[in-house]
């Protein structure tokens, strides 16, 4: 791929897609985590604002 | 004066516009100064941390070294396109709690509450001061030198300029005006680096032509193990030049106080999506053009000069004075925040905390703002005489800055089990270990990095550390931790750091914190320690 040598292409070019997999799956992580605390905050009735 | 010449200038001016434009905020409090108020958001976060990461490294160093190794000098790039998404997931969120659950400013002072002991603030705040600076003077000669070589002014007169503007604006604006230049300096970085990328590829024939050519001149361009396979088979160093900007980034006191000055901490949602994209859209490109000026200008004698020289070749004056800001501010962007956070560990973790702990919150602002001053002053003149090697010394201070606090900052927010034993071990055996391995060229003996080295010797002397010492965290710190930790109840109005005159857990930790009152009524019991 690219004219690059096999190993090369394979063990560089997925590099960005795996980082950008890591950044969503951590958007993702921490959206559900804000999404429970902020419901436990609701359920305990701190103010939550 | 040329045209070219003036709009570098006009860049130069509004870098310092912005620190006086921060200034009268700047100098309200000690947290506004250095921590600017705790209320960075998710974007200047994120740019601004990876900006002050790469250093003028990027597009002097890294395109050097990818001009003289081929595609082994992309394992950097791969490292570094993901250093602030490793960053901001592993320390973030917890990071921004517990600094402010312990009442910390610096990073160093953070570790001090956080592990409960004076030692570590030491140690920290030497190996800090030190190689901050080395590492802060590294980047004036290489803004001396791409000044000198952008405007035509004396080497000396260039410093003086560049430098003068950096430390000016600085002093007045503190954190937040380095941390939203910062973030400007990135977009400019951006901007130039791509610009350069579209004009350039497309000469070489795209991705693939490229790699053809580089074929044909010779094979070994293209292997993952350097020119003339001279690190074949040496997983270490191929590790090492991963990990040194995957994870070191995460021991980086002046890169993790980013963390401290998130707004809140669920800042790091979007934080790490614009590290995401940012990263990827900008880390590669540089090591790309130093890969094209094999096939291009194969015959230019200072690597370091690849992307000045293709931007003079590929556009026109004022399009490259544009362009070559950009490689400024790739440098101020790291230059300013080493001074930034070298200064505050002189004035609050050395001045505040041993020499005068009565200090007024004027008193630490001026010494931090002196500390600064004198500092860069000091860099200055030092700069004048050209140390060689610039690069070399960058790469240095922050592989030890790297293995000194990489553990340590893991450690705070993940091991309830560390104690301060294990602390002072990890400090002082990562630093130790990565000296060692750079002043007697172990990595050519032994094929391991001198940052894996580093890093896998501070693990074990933290563990060994933690298994000798027999002083457990107090049951404050550990409540801190437990609280700081992801999915736990904290109030919504500490998280978001809104101040003293809202919340009332945050009013009683700044009570305690400024005057030493019995605190009542208070939410956080953590706080019985905080606040040195």
């Amino acid at each position: 791929m690219f004219g690059l040598p096999v190993e090369t292409a394979l063990l560089m070019l997925p590099w960005p897609l795996i980082w950008i997999a890591l950044g969503i799956f951590m958007f993702i992580k921490f959206g559900r985590e804000e999404k429970h605390e902020a419901q436990r905050n609701v359920e305990k009735g701190d103010d939550a604002k | 004066m040329n045209l070219d010449i003036i709009i570098f200038f006009i860049y130069l001016l509004s870098m310092l516009g912005i620190g006086l434009y921060f200034t009268r905020r700047a100098s309200t409090s000690p947290d506004h100064y250095l921590l600017g108020d705790r209320k960075l958001g998710a974007p200047v976060t994120a740019i601004s941390m990876q900006s002050t990461s790469m250093s003028g490294f990027m597009f002097m160093g890294g395109p050097a070294q990818a001009f003289q190794e081929g595609w082994h000098a992309l394992w950097y790039a791969i490292g570094d396109a993901g250093g602030s998404i490793v960053n901001i997931s592993v320390l973030g969120k917890r990071m921004r709690r517990l600094s402010q659950l312990l009442g910390s400013l610096s990073p160093i002072e953070y570790l001090e509450n956080r592990f409960e002991s004076v030692a570590i603030r030491v140690v920290g705040a030497v190996i800090a001061i030190v190689f901050l600076f080395s590492y802060a003077f590294a980047q004036f000669i290489a803004a001396g030198k791409a000044l000198e070589a952008m405007s035509g002014f004396s080497y000396e007169w260039a410093l003086i300029i560049g430098v003068g503007i950096i430390i000016t604006y600085t002093v007045a604006g503190g954190y937040l005006a380095v941390a939203v230049s910062g973030f400007i300096q990135g977009v400019i970085m951006f901007i130039g680096v791509t610009a350069i990328g579209i004009m350039v590829l497309p000469e070489v024939g795209g991705l693939t032509g490229l790699n053809e050519s580089l074929r044909s001149i010779d094979p070994s361009y293209l292997s993952i193990w350097g020119k003339d396979l001279i690190y074949y088979g040496q997983w270490g160093v191929i590790i090492g030049a991963v990990l040194i900007y995957a994870i070191g980034y995460m021991g980086l006191p002046h890169v993790v106080v980013r963390h401290m000055s998130m707004e809140k901490p669920n800042t790091a949602k979007q934080a790490v999506l614009w590290s995401a994209g940012f990263n990827q859209l900008f880390t590669f490109t540089p090591y790309i053009l130093g890969l094209s000026a094999i096939v291009i200008m194969p015959t230019i004698s200072d690597p370091e000069m690849v992307i000045p020289e293709l931007v003079y070749t590929f556009f026109p004056g004022v399009l490259s004075a544009i362009l070559l800001s950009a490689i400024m501010a790739a440098i101020m962007s790291t230059c300013d925040s080493l001074l930034m956070q070298a200064g505050t560990t002189l004035s609050r973790d050395v001045y505040h905390r041993f020499i005068n702990k009565r200090a007024s919150q004027k008193q630490v602002l001026l010494v931090s703002r002196l500390c600064i001053l004198i500092g860069g002053v000091i860099g200055i003149i030092v700069a004048t005489y050209q140390p060689p090697t610039v690069f070399t010394l960058v790469v240095f201070a922050f592989g030890v800055l790297g293995n000194t606090f990489l553990v340590p900052y893991i450690a705070s927010v993940y091991s309830r089990k560390a104690n301060k034993v294990g602390v002072l071990c990890a400090m002082i055996g990562g630093s130790v270990t990565n000296i060692f391995w750079e002043l007697f060229s172990l990595q050519g003996i032994t094929g391991v990095h001198p940052f894996l080295a580093g890093l896998i010797l501070s693990v074990m002397a933290m563990l060994l550390g933690n298994l000798f010492g027999k002083t457990p965290p107090s049951s404050p710190v550990l409540e801190a931790f437990e609280l700081a930790k992801l999915n736990r109840d904290i109030p919504k109005n500490l998280e978001k750091g809104i101040h003293e005159g809202l919340a009332i857990e945050a009013q009683n930790i700044t009570k305690f914190i400024r005057n030493k009152e019995k605190v009542t009524n208070i939410a956080l019991p953590a706080n019985a320690k905080m606040g040195r």
